[in-house]
């Protein structure tokens, strides 16, 4: 079977805290998977092992049955890898629409002949930049505030931001780190929708890191769930909901 | 040769050590690179000077007045400049590194102003060199040393066993928890000013006695400091007072194979290099 | 009538050159984060890297000892030269330090930028050590002293509007998004696939070209230079030119200059020595800036013309 991503009894380690213990993870290409467990589990540092943050102190990552352990988080994106964070990263005094245009990958404008000279291909690349990002805030209903500082943003919008901006990178898999915390009942629909359609349409694959139970039971086809660093079980919705051991991480926790 | 040296290299580092150890025990605490240490060192020297020769008062009197004052100084610097500026817009480390450059600034015109540029000496009788084992040292350069010594052990006591001292680790480890337990961090902030500064008013009074007082020996030291400080990773006093003997002594030896001019460039050079192989410093908790 | 143009045309001048430092600072800086505070020393090695070029070839005693020096380069050529000479050394110096912390980048930036110093004061076979170059050449020159001064004067504004007018295109270029993304969070724009060690270097090599047109600029203006010229009050100055000007902010950063430099520093040469207190009024003068400073970051943080967001709608 061929997984999209992979992470193979990967550890880290803190001094003498260990946040992540042997984890294992695969997950199939234009699959919606969810990663839950309680506070503290390990979720975000294994976010950050998979995609550059942090090496790990042993295992491995695959990503197209590559191996990218050891890269650097650029090498990872650039390779079509993207993640969100935990709290809204967004570039706080620049606007949603510059937010948005940094993002894309191969700008010929980044380098410096090209930024001063700005020749036609710049200008037609900004161009299909600017409605590709135009497109993306009007699904997730940003479009209004393109202009807008991002520091002036409501939490929940910040988060879809940080969504809409990981798109414009062209991904093939997006790890979203509780993309919904703070949003709105409304802007959780949205959402969940969004990822629908771009796994359908586009055959994105997903990880998401969720709280919120119904947008987990709703929208993944498997769950990993995790307690002290390690992969306590994985499964469907159903199949996690009736486990023990993880009713009892979540009641004990 | 190299034993003279060496000899030197001890002097100037156990100097440079009680500067490194204020330089530390601050950052620890207020968790950013107070850029006015070095003239504000200078400032300890001068008013030293002022105590001792225009007032006449005895040297060790005069010394403990203007570490006092500097020290003052320091307190003065966190209420008039640091404070308002991270409680008035949530100022961060860079910034304030800015600020107390602007800090530095003030303080050595003010300086120039009160003094001028020509160097100071103070009241001393002069020195004959002594043979100490293998090394060629003055009465005065064995004062500075052993009572550099004594102070940095003072303040390891300090830290280690007395009320203030605890309350100053905590606050240094994790200010939140530090108020949440019931410590004034003010308080305790306030007092790290204080003893920072005497600490780095004194350093300048020492350099003052081995050579002079000098308006430039604050940007001087401090760079020097710094690179003790960052190479015994940042945050540790005492791998500050380990790094301030290596810089010292390093200083010293190159001196004496020829390379005198660039002594300071050295230190640079060092706390660059250590900072490529183990970016935290070498002691680094 | 005469003397009075001719003091305003020398503050304008120096104003003028001042403030592409202050323009290199604000790429480095304003730009892109970078803390740094060794302008001065790329300053000190585009002057003397022009100097040594341009000088006319000659034999001086140094130090009574004989020493040839200068090549005879045209001006523009030293100019080149300065910016490139300025560029190379920031590469060379970036490799190792732009991967530290920014504050740690501060400081060993003004190790580097001093020990550019002592190597101006000690090598005295490349720099004639702390007695420094002089009869340096001035381009146009040949009319009369007023006439000299103002085609210089143009001169550096022509070549000032030309560095102002490439760093706006590079602000508001797909290159400036990236610079400000590294400025307001690295994790994330590294995280959407930009290389940060790449564009710190860029910007500070490109940053340090700026300074090395300033320094040949200011040789040439000057006439001579000296290794202790080169200070860290230098580098002080631009921070509070650009700080009260408006980080981030090209226009800010020529009218912080203006303001600075022009009207404080050179503005009040004219103050008359006090009998007795020769450095009351240059400390003085260093105070007020350093009080400035302290202020501006307090109460105006954004300097007097803020950084505008970019509105993307002009460019489509």
């Amino acid at each position: 079977m061929n997984f999209l991503l992979e992470a193979k009894e990967v550890v880290k380690d803190f001094g003498g805290l260990r946040a992540v213990d042997h984890c294992s993870i695969a997950v199939e290409k234009g699959s919606i998977c969810g990663l839950i467990g309680p506070n503290g589990a390990g979720k975000t540092t294994l976010f950050d092992l998979l995609t550059g943050f942090y090496k790990p102190n042993s295992g491995s990552v695959y990503f197209k049955e590559q191996r990218i352990d050891g890269l650097d988080p650029h090498e990872i994106c650039l390779r079509g890898l993207v993640r969100t964070f935990q709290i809204a990263r967004e570039l706080k005094n620049m606007t949603l629409l510059e937010n948005m245009l940094l993002a894309p990958k191969g700008q010929f404008g980044e380098h410096l002949a090209y930024a001063i000279v700005q020749p036609p291909k710049v200008l037609r690349r900004e161009r299909e930049n600017l409605g590709k990002a135009r497109q993306i805030l009007k699904i997730v209903g940003l479009n209004h505030l393109q202009n807008e500082l991002a520091t002036n943003l409501s939490g929940g919008q910040r988060k879809m931001l940080e969504v809409a901006r990981a798109l414009m990178t062209d991904p093939e898999m997006l790890l979203l780190d509780e993309p919904t915390a703070g949003a709105t009942f409304e802007e959780t629909r949205k959402l969940m929708d969004y990822i629908e359609t771009l796994r359908r349409d586009q055959g994105l694959t997903f990880l998401i890191v969720e709280h919120k139970m119904e947008v987990i039971m709703n929208l993944c086809d498997q769950i990993f769930v995790m307690n002290n660093g390690e992969r306590l079980a994985q499964g469907t919705p159903r199949e996690v909901q009736q486990n023990p051991q993880v009713i009892e991480a979540y009641l004990g926790a | 040769m190299l034993g003279l040296s060496i000899g030197f290299g001890i002097i100037t580092g156990g100097v440079l050590a009680l500067a490194a150890l204020g330089l530390s025990l601050l950052f620890r605490t207020v968790k950013f690179i107070n850029f006015s240490y070095g003239d504000v060192l200078a400032l300890g020297a001068y008013l030293t000077f002022c105590f001792n020769v225009t007032l006449g008062l005895p040297l060790v009197l005069s010394a403990l007045l203007g570490m006092f004052l500097t020290g003052i100084v320091g307190v003065i610097i966190h209420k008039a400049v640091v404070k308002p500026l991270k409680e008035g817009v949530k100022a961060g480390p860079l910034t304030l590194l800015i600020a107390t450059m602007g800090v530095a600034f003030i303080i050595r015109n003010l300086i120039l102003i009160i003094w001028g540029p020509e160097p100071k000496m103070y009241n001393v009788a002069t020195q004959e060199a002594m043979q100490v084992g293998p090394f060629l040292i003055t009465p005065i350069q064995l004062f500075a040393v052993i009572s550099s010594v004594l102070i940095m052990v003072l303040i390891y006591l300090l830290l280690q066993f007395t009320k203030l001292g605890k309350m100053i680790r905590a606050t240094s480890d994790n200010i939140d928890l530090a108020r949440i337990r019931g410590i004034r961090t003010e308080s305790v902030v306030v007092w790290t000013w204080l003893i920072s500064s005497a600490l780095s008013g004194l350093a300048g009074v020492m350099l003052g006695l081995m050579g002079a007082v000098d308006l430039h020996m604050g940007i001087e030291m401090l760079l020097v400091i710094f690179a003790s400080v960052i190479m015994g990773g940042i945050g540790n006093p005492y791998g500050a007072v380990a790094g301030a003997m290596i810089i010292g002594i390093a200083m010293e030896v190159s001196s004496a194979f020829g390379l005198s001019e660039y002594k300071s460039a050295l230190a640079y050079l060092l706390m660059g290099v250590i900072l490529l192989l183990k970016p935290k410093g070498l002691f680094a908790r | 009538m005469e003397g009075f143009i001719s003091f305003l045309l020398s503050i304008a001048t120096i104003v003028a050159i001042y403030s592409i430092l202050t323009l290199a600072l604000n790429i480095r800086w304003g730009f892109t984060g970078l803390l740094d505070f060794g302008i001065a020393g790329f300053f000190a090695i585009g002057a003397y890297t022009s100097a040594i070029l341009t000088s006319p070839p000659s034999e001086e005693l140094v130090f009574g000892v004989r020493h040839s020096l200068g090549f005879g380069v045209p001006f523009l050529g030293g100019l080149v030269a300065a910016a490139a000479a300025a560029a190379i050394v920031a590469y060379l110096i970036g490799i190792p330090t732009l991967r530290l912390r920014g504050d740690y980048l501060a400081i060993m930036t003004i190790g580097l930028s001093e020990i550019f110093r002592y190597v101006a004061v000690n090598e005295k076979w490349l720099t004639r050590g702390s007695q420094g170059i002089r009869n340096l050449p001035r381009p146009f020159s040949g009319h009369s002293n007023l006439l000299d001064a103002l085609f210089y004067f143009l001169l550096v504004l022509a070549i000032l509007l030309i560095l102002y007018l490439i760093s706006q295109r590079v602000y508001n270029s797909p290159l400036g998004r990236v610079l400000k993304g590294i400025r307001e969070d690295e994790t994330v724009t590294e995280a959407l696939g930009k290389k940060i060690f790449r564009f710190r270097m860029l910007a500070f090599v490109f940053g340090a070209a700026y300074a090395g047109v300033a320094g040949s600029l200011w040789a040439h203006y000057s006439g001579s230079i000296m290794p202790h010229e080169f200070v860290p009050d230098i580098t002080f100055l631009i921070w509070v030119s650009l700080t009260i000007g408006g980080s981030g902010n090209n226009k800010g950063a020529i009218l912080g200059t203006l303001v600075l430099i022009g009207l404080l520093q050179q503005g009040t040469r004219f103050l008359p020595t006090i009998e007795g207190y020769t450095y009351l009024i240059p400390g003085l003068r260093l105070i007020v800036i350093g009080f400035l400073l302290i202020l501006c970051l307090r109460f105006r943080p954004q300097g007097l013309i803020p950084e505008k967001a970019v509105s993307v709608e002009k460019e489509s």
